[in-house]
């Protein structure tokens, strides 16, 4: 995808409005620097047709005791990847009493569906926090009762009118406490007073169903108050958050702005090889993955227990896999690591069609809408073609790292709940933005514009010297993609290679995300004029991007300027490869018989009649 | 390659690029006032993995003063 600025501006001139969303939230994606977030910003509040995109609007006014504006960009985009487009109302600063009570104020006029109060307590009560050292007890306990007594009128005043969500931000603790090291002994220290007042608030917040607690405090203790605080910031402008801490603080915010607009996710949709246990369920068999004991093992357990936990939160788990079903249901049923077991699951789509298709039928089953959907996966290729096909679906490609894939998942609030229920006339917009939804698939892009995007360059010839292991090594692993399970010693292929009755071709695969290297392989016997293909084999890495069908057009290729006239393929059918059954039907063979002993099935097809050209969506250098 | 000082600007005000020049500061450009201030120096800071002291971003009132604080940054712009 062309993350490129000017190419984001000019699809959104041409009213491609989907495809221009996809590219500034990868643009973003992949570089979260504050200018990028500027810009896309711009664009979904001022280019971007958000309302035709199926996004919910919703007004946030913000109360706030400093200079908080900066969070705008921030929250804008962090909002996108969500489908929620934001209108914020800042009250002036340091003004929250008078805009509270006050009928006509700019906060009624703009009438919030949700209000965000960031006070600070050293605006609110400076001498708490300024000069700590210098104050009695009782001047402490005044003054903090004091300061509670305004968060509840604050509180009350909004919470009453019952029209809005009202979020709060509790105290920060200041990063050194006033009285230095004997704070932690000291039962009037400035620390503890703090809590015991968030301790407070917490009281007040319970009082109302429509009011929340943020956890400013924690939340700038687990960023780091030097990656938090921007003393600068503060000294110039009041601002008292960095860039990162904005960044930190938006993705928070979103985190109660989307149950609060039923945006919330509903669904967590995995991957299964390389996602829930380490290696390839049908290369390497239920004894060849990895899946407890050390690493990487250990690192999937512990993913899978976070999914479980995730479960126990009510969320709904699903699967959506390129497997053998029987396979990949061998692993819940017997695999004695496994955290994770089929009954955890609401729906699995295992089997060979594409993870898109997938996905909507696990919506369709359970009944939510794609926006609901967070899917996870470990290949480059399959998110890209969901972001692209469903932008709506949060996507997260896992890292290579399995060390990293737990932290990845609880750092998500995406499905946090609020224990508040949105009222009916939200759920009653969502059908419309279905609607709308059909109406743009005629802007959505076709696999094959997929596919060019993917710089896919395929090298197809005779074997290089050093490649004979490896070569051996694909007839032996290879299970799926092979249609006739032909398994070879070193001496079977060294003899092949060198007798002119059999031709050896290999295929490397590279696309944009990197080199895949030797992932095909066709053998050829020479019969006269017929050229039987003995061994048809691809890695699973690459199945599923029409690459079987470029390393065919290579044998017919070949076979033409060799002079032979037809093609002989077989079919041996194996508990492993039954989705290429019908591999050459599918490329136009037609069936010449089946034996009944092993199911040997064998197909022909005339030279002049196969397709001799390669797709023009890939790049193929015969070699 | 260092992205271009205007259209960093640019962004953070929804100014277009082609419309700045050295001589845009916060007493002529629309939008630019003490609180996008604050954006640009932390627009700058990403764009340019620089850290900016506060006594230099007080001065940063235009963009032939800004220019000023990146080359000392060691910051390449090209006029």
């Amino acid at each position: 995808m062309a993350q490129n600025k000017e190419d984001i501006k000019e699809l959104i001139r041409q009213g491609r409005h989907q495809q221009g969303l996809a590219e500034l939230l990868e643009l973003v994606r992949q570089n979260p620097q504050l200018y990028n977030v500027s810009f896309a910003a711009q664009m979904l509040s001022e280019q971007i047709d958000t309302a035709s995109l199926g996004f919910k609007p919703v007004r946030i006014g913000f109360l706030r005791s400093f200079t908080l504006e900066l969070i705008e960009p921030f929250l804008i985009t962090a909002c996108a990847q969500m489908g929620v487009s934001p209108q914020l109302y800042f009250a002036p600063y340091n003004v929250i009493q008078q805009e509270i009570i006050d009928s006509k104020s700019g906060l009624h006029r703009f009438s919030p569906e949700i209000v965000i109060v960031a006070v600070r307590l050293h605006e609110l009560c400076g001498k708490l926090i300024w000069e700590f050292p210098s104050l009695s007890t009782k001047d402490i306990e005044q003054l903090s009762q004091k300061a509670i007594e305004d968060m509840g009128q604050i509180i009350c005043g909004l919470a009453q009118q019952g029209r809005c969500q009202v979020i709060v931000h509790n105290f920060e603790r200041p990063w050194h406490p006033a009285m230095g090291i004997i704070e932690s002994q000291l039962p009037s220290g400035q620390r503890l007073l703090i809590e015991r007042m968030n301790g407070q608030l917490r009281e007040l917040a319970q009082n109302y169903a429509n009011v929340h607690i943020l956890d400013y405090d924690h939340l700038r203790s687990r960023i780091g108050h030097e990656r938090f605080d921007d003393l600068r910031g503060w000294y110039l402008g009041r601002s008292p958050i960095s860039a990162a801490g904005l960044a930190e603080l938006a993705k928070e915010y979103r985190g109660f702005i989307c149950p609060l607009s039923s945006k919330s996710k509903k669904c967590l949709v995995l991957d299964l090889d390389n996602t829930l246990w380490g290696g390839i369920i049908g290369e390497d068999g239920l004894e060849g993955i990895k899946l407890g004991g050390d690493y990487p093992g250990n690192a999937f357990a512990e993913f899978q227990q976070a999914i479980l936990n995730l479960y126990h939160r009510g969320v709904v788990l699903a699967v959506a896999s390129k497997n053998n079903k029987a396979d990949a249901l061998e692993v819940f049923a017997k695999h004695p690591e496994m955290v994770l077991r089929e009954e955890h699951f609401a729906s699995m789509h295992i089997d060979w069609q594409d993870k898109v298709q997938s996905i909507k039928a696990i919506a369709a089953e359970l009944n939510i809408g794609t926006d609901s959907m967070v899917f996870m996966d470990d290949s480059d290729f399959e998110c890209e073609l969901v972001r692209r096909e469903l932008l709506e679906v949060f996507t997260i490609k896992l890292p290579p790292e399995p060390a990293k894939y737990r932290n990845i998942l609880e750092e998500l609030n995406c499905f946090d709940l609020l224990g508040y229920s949105a009222e009916d006339r939200f759920r009653g917009q969502q059908y419309r933005q279905q609607a709308q939804r059909e109406k743009l698939k005629s802007e959505s892009v076709s696999l094959e514009d997929f596919y060019r995007s993917l710089e896919i360059k395929l090298q197809i010839g005779r074997p290089h010297p050093g490649e004979l292991t490896r070569i051996t090594q694909m007839t032996q692993k290879t299970n799926q993609f092979n249609l006739t399970t032909r398994r070879y010693q070193q001496s079977d292929i060294k003899k092949m290679l060198d007798s002119p009755g059999t031709h050896v071709y290999t295929l490397h695969y590279i696309d944009r995300f990197g080199e895949a290297g030797l992932v095909g392989l066709a053998i050829i016997r020479v019969q006269e004029k017929d050229w039987l293909i003995d061994t048809f084999l691809l890695s699973c890495r690459v199945i599923g991007r029409t690459i079987e069908q470029t390393l065919l057009t290579y044998v017919v290729r070949q076979g033409r300027k060799k002079g032979a006239q037809q093609l002989i393929g077989e079919y041996i059918p194996t508990a492993k490869n039954g989705l290429v059954k019908d591999f050459y039907p599918q490329q136009g063979f037609n069936t010449i018989k089946t034996s009944k002993q092993d199911g040997l099935t064998q197909f022909q097809a005339k030279l002049d009649k196969l397709p001799a050209d390669y797709a023009d969506y890939l790049l193929v250098e015969e070699y | 390659m260092a992205e271009r000082l205007e259209e960093v600007i640019g962004s953070v005000l929804s100014v277009p690029a082609e419309a700045l020049s050295d001589g845009s500061s916060t007493e002529n450009t629309p939008n630019w006032d003490s609180l996008r201030q604050l954006s640009i120096l932390l627009a700058l800071e990403s764009a340019y993995g620089i850290s900016i002291t506060t006594d230099e971003a007080v001065n940063m009132n235009s963009i032939a003063a800004i220019k000023v604080v990146l080359k000392r940054h060691g910051v390449e712009i090209d006029s």
